[in-house]
């Protein structure tokens, strides 16, 4: 299924305003740029790696 | 071509995909079917996301002989640059199999040492990433001048920033070197392999044949050279093995550990039962350090290597210790060559780099014997005493059973400077066990007494109810309190937040002259 430029905007206002409890007027794109799987993470979503980087405290 | 913004800008582009492909799709395919990592992927793993700069990316090698000016070798086969590591600053260097089998040149060593330069003046932890076939030899003695390079600023940094190397590949020959300089070593079971010399020349010069992983792999280095201090299973769990390691340490020398709140433990009272009041009797001293530690905080270091001390990261409150303990359950934790080493370098590493020290003591003696002696454990167990001696951080000692003659001494001992030494009440400080001291001191009195094997008996009994127990070197000052299990912790917390503001500088001298 392919989505506008408009779709995927909005959906990404929406995701944020239902996260941040903020209205959706309130919010303003500055910028917009699609982000692809780095080499890493295609690589661990091509061989089904359970990963999870290190974190403080764990 | 027009001379606008979008040629140059298209242009740049043009040159960093090519950057990125590095060796090519089929040698970046062939690295995954060996379960390895690019070179990049690493960089991605070790840094937190989103946060690694890489620089000098077109550098590319300068050398002309054997057709090398028409070679391409991206990045000359080794990534370098920046990150964060829970948002404090590390550099790291990352060398690319898929590129020439990231054979070392001097444009690939240079890069290194800008790299470690950087660390150095950031005063950050460097971390190396080895990858790597070897010098590369149409580059001659550039090749070899640039190792020499790298060891040198290794030696410099010694000390002064964390060093860790991460053998993710081969690391043959001289290139070992660097990774023997660092501080930490983390190997992984499937593809490292670290050997001066390897198999081939071993047969063509000794007849000997011999695996490359029963020569120089993971299971060699961290159980019978003692070279590595890490394994993991494969890439990705050896780069947060080395995260986790380094969350444990201090940007520099000059810094402190991060506090990292998590959950305290006092599970002290059940001391009693881990630890037997039979010296005789064997148990882990590992489970004696969880009930202190705070939850799953203890990193052990080398635990398949003189497995009869153990040494390792934990927190208590939050904050790191360094541990070091007398392992009942091997050897009944006596100290030989291998233990001394390993807890040696274990304590300078520590006083480097601000950990205090906590040392757990059990041990009956230096192991006896010809093999011990001809091994040199004269010089080796003096580097236990030097190490503790020469070492100004907090140092808090528990005695906790067995703690006889010159092992007693070697394991952080008052004399040796131990700023607070507790002792549990079933301890033993003495010069020897009873039976062997009796056997010395008694006997005249055993060979003039009718009944010699009563007699001895009487003597031991006397012995050790005079003699094994804490309280005589309680009254000498030698233990500065006598305590329940149950107030282990209790007293180990008061004890470092008392030394936390501690202060001591040594004589000048350029540098000492450890035994080695």
């Amino acid at each position: 299924m392919e989505l506008s430029y408009e779709q995927i905007v909005s959906m990404a206002v929406a995701a944020i305003c239902e996260e941040t409890g903020e209205a959706p007027e309130n919010i303003r794109v500055v910028s917009f740029r699609e982000a692809h799987k780095s080499p890493l993470q295609q690589y661990i979503a091509d061989n089904n790696i359970h990963y999870h980087k290190y974190q403080l405290g764990e | 071509m027009e001379n606008n913004w979008k040629n140059k800008i298209d242009g740049l582009l043009l040159r960093r995909e090519k950057v990125e492909e590095a060796g090519g799709k089929e040698r970046v395919e062939k690295q995954h079917q060996k379960g390895k990592l690019t070179a990049r992927e690493r960089m991605e793993a070790l840094f937190d996301d989103g946060t690694f700069v890489e620089i000098n990316d077109m550098i590319t090698s300068r050398a002309t002989d054997f057709g090398m000016d028409k070679k391409k070798r991206p990045s000359d086969g080794v990534v370098t640059g920046y990150g964060k590591i829970f948002g404090r600053v590390a550099f790291a260097s990352s060398q690319d199999f898929t590129v020439g089998g990231g054979s070392l040149g001097e444009a690939h060593a240079m890069k290194i040492c800008r790299a470690m330069d950087m660390a150095l003046d950031m005063k950050a932890p460097f971390i190396s990433i080895n990858d790597s076939g070897g010098a590369r030899i149409e580059e001659g003695i550039d090749s070899l001048s640039g190792y020499a390079d790298i060891f040198y600023r290794n030696t410099i940094s010694s000390g002064v920033i964390p060093q860790i190397s991460v053998i993710l590949g081969p690391c043959a020959g001289g290139a070992c070197y660097s990774p023997a300089i660092c501080d930490y070593i983390f190997m992984t079971r499937q593809n490292s392999q670290m050997y001066i010399t390897g198999p081939a020349v071993v047969k063509s010069v000794t007849g000997e044949e011999i695996s490359a992983a029963n020569l120089g792999g993971a299971q060699v280095h961290s159980s019978t050279s003692g070279v590595a201090h890490f394994v993991y299973e494969d890439d990705l769990s050896c780069l947060n093995g080395v995260r986790r390691l380094l969350s444990y340490l201090p940007q520099n020398n000059e810094d402190y550990s991060m506090v990292v709140p998590t959950t305290e433990v006092d599970r002290c009272d059940t001391l009693t039962d881990i630890v037997p009041a039979d010296s005789k009797q064997a148990y882990d001293v590992r489970d004696v350090i969880s009930t202190f530690a705070d939850e799953n905080s203890f990193m052990e270091i080398q635990p398949d290597f003189a497995k009869n001390i153990v040494v390792g990261f934990a927190r208590i409150s939050g904050k790191t210790v360094g541990i070091v303990a007398n392992q009942s359950a091997f050897m009944a934790g006596s100290l030989e060559i291998n233990a001394s080493d390993k807890g040696a370098r274990f304590i300078r590493f520590c006083d480097c780099f601000n950990i205090p020290i906590l040392t757990l003591v059990d041990v009956p003696a230096f192991l006896p014997g010809s093999q011990q002696e001809h091994g040199g454990i004269i010089r080796h167990g003096a580097k236990m005493l030097f190490a503790y001696s020469e070492a100004t951080v907090p140092k808090v000692s528990v005695i906790m059973r067995k703690a006889y003659g010159g092992a007693y001494i070697a394991m952080n001992s008052k004399g040796l400077g131990a700023d607070v030494v507790y002792a549990w009440p079933v301890a033993e400080i003495a010069v020897m066990g009873a039976a062997g001291a009796v056997a010395i001191i008694g006997k005249r009195a055993i060979d003039a007494a009718e009944d010699p094997i009563s007699k001895r008996q009487e003597l031991i009994d006397e012995y050790n109810e005079k003699f094994m127990n804490p309280y005589v070197a309680a009254e000498h000052g030698y233990v500065d309190e006598v305590i329940l299990p149950s107030e282990t912790r209790e007293r180990i917390v008061a004890a470092f937040d008392m030394l936390e503001a501690k202060e001591k500088t040594l004589p000048y001298k350029k540098h000492s002259n450890i035994p080695l």
